[in-house]
């Protein structure tokens, strides 16, 4: 497929999407944004790592990093060299490459992890036998290092083995009383976890933003962002109103920020996770109280003093 | 918004883009809600883009203008207004993926308002 065929596609797609019936501004700017330069800047990266592993003999494309001439990155290799031809580098080791055609509509970021990495350009053949051609065509403009890394999708974020926390209830010996306070209460502690995306390391950490509790009584859930206190400072309770034998179940949503390796820059996961913790079973149960001799520690009778 | 139709925009939407679900969730809020939006049209102004993978993928820049517009429900009573008119710099990554083109992350910032 052509560029230009491409780009008429791709016009034609932008078009459809933008259609007024589908869209309005109003909601543009109210909708949940996704991070299109990082995903654009990571997507030319890793075209030039993928071009830099193919046979140069080969390969019918190819590209160079190189500066646009006349614009400035206030660091780094800037506004090119005479001496020097387009996609040679630096033969004459003065520190500068040959620029390319200037566009003074492509912004240069201000970075965190150093100087903007430069523009990306491509060269196209039709066949290995041909020579390649003087053109070069730019496939993405300036970008930060810190953007040329994967983004962590909320499917990635998913994938994680989190550890579901601990669930813990008050009175906790088997059975509670019924329409007496049942308390449940869990650890917010965030989890630190390492994985792979796309090759590179990525350090994850998840922090629990919201706790829903299922008392398994058919009563509404108890949703929170409290990760509940004990007595008497608690704030995360139920009254079982019928006798039983119940379990409550604990979802935690989880959200996520990750750090990929060469960067110091923390994303937030655009997504959440969840997991579940399931308490043991219990039974509610009803205590009358009688007048007894002494205490129940002394003579634990009956059965239930 | 003005249709509640999203049909064509789901079948343009990646999985992962997240302004594509957002979008559409609030098209099906509105539709659950029985309102529908009046006006809103939106004008590209400004649109260039680079092919960063030759067939697979396109980094695209928009300029839009978007009228006021407001929402109504089912008895045609106001719900919503957006008065005034609003210019964004939108940049979108384009991919092809399962052989067709889809939107796969966009995000926007105001410019005017």
């Amino acid at each position: 497929m052509t560029g230009r065929r491409s780009l008429s596609i791709v016009a034609a797609v932008l078009l459809i999407v933008v259609t007024p019936e589908v869209a309005r501004a109003g909601d543009w700017g109210a909708q949940a944004e996704d991070d299109a330069y990082v995903v654009n800047a990571f997507e030319a990266e890793a075209e030039l790592r993928r071009s830099r592993s193919a046979d140069p003999a080969i390969t019918l494309v190819r590209y160079t990093r190189a500066p646009m001439c006349n614009v400035g990155t206030g660091g780094g290799v800037e506004m090119g060299d005479d001496d020097e031809a387009f996609g040679d580098g630096d033969t004459d080791g003065d520190g500068l490459i040959a620029c390319g055609a200037s566009n003074t509509t492509v912004p240069v970021p201000v970075c965190v992890d150093g100087p903007p990495l430069l523009p990306l350009w491509r060269q196209e053949r039709a066949d290995a036998a041909q020579p390649w051609p003087e053109l070069w065509t730019l496939a993405f403009g300036y970008s930060c290092p810190e953007d040329a890394v994967p983004t962590m999708t909320a499917a990635d974020f998913r994938r994680l083995p989190l550890a579901a926390p601990v669930l813990r209830l008050q009175p906790d010996r088997g059975w509670v009383l019924v329409n007496k306070e049942t308390i449940v209460m869990t650890d917010p502690a965030e989890q630190t976890l390492r994985t792979d995306l796309l090759g590179y390391g990525v350090d994850v950490v998840a922090t629990p933003a919201s706790y829903r509790y299922d008392f398994g009584d058919g009563s509404a859930d108890l949703v929170t962002t409290s990760p509940g206190h004990a007595w008497p400072d608690h704030d995360t309770f139920h009254f079982y109103e019928r006798l039983g034998t119940v379990q409550v179940t604990l979802t935690t949503t989880w959200q996520g920020r990750y750090r990929v390796d060469g960067t110091t820059v923390w994303r937030d996961v655009n997504g959440t996770a969840t997991t579940a913790t399931t308490s043991a079973p219990f039974t509610v149960e009803e205590r009358r109280s009688r007048l007894v001799d002494d205490l129940c520690t002394d003579i634990p009778r009956p059965d239930d003093c | 918004m003005q249709t509640n139709d999203v049909a064509d925009f789901a079948a343009l939407s990646h999985p992962d883009c997240a302004f594509c679900s957002s979008t559409q969730a609030d098209v099906a809020g509105q539709v659950e809600r029985r309102e529908h939006t009046v006006g809103g049209g939106i004008g590209v102004t400004a649109a260039r883009g680079t092919e960063v993978v030759p067939g697979r993928h396109f980094a695209i820049y928009l300029t839009i203008d978007e009228a006021p517009s407001h929402s109504e429900n089912e008895f045609g009573m106001r719900v919503d207004d957006n008065p005034d008119a609003q210019t964004f710099a939108v940049e979108m990554a384009v991919v092809f993926d399962d052989d067709r083109w889809l939107v796969r992350a966009v995000s926007s910032e105001a410019t005017s308002a």
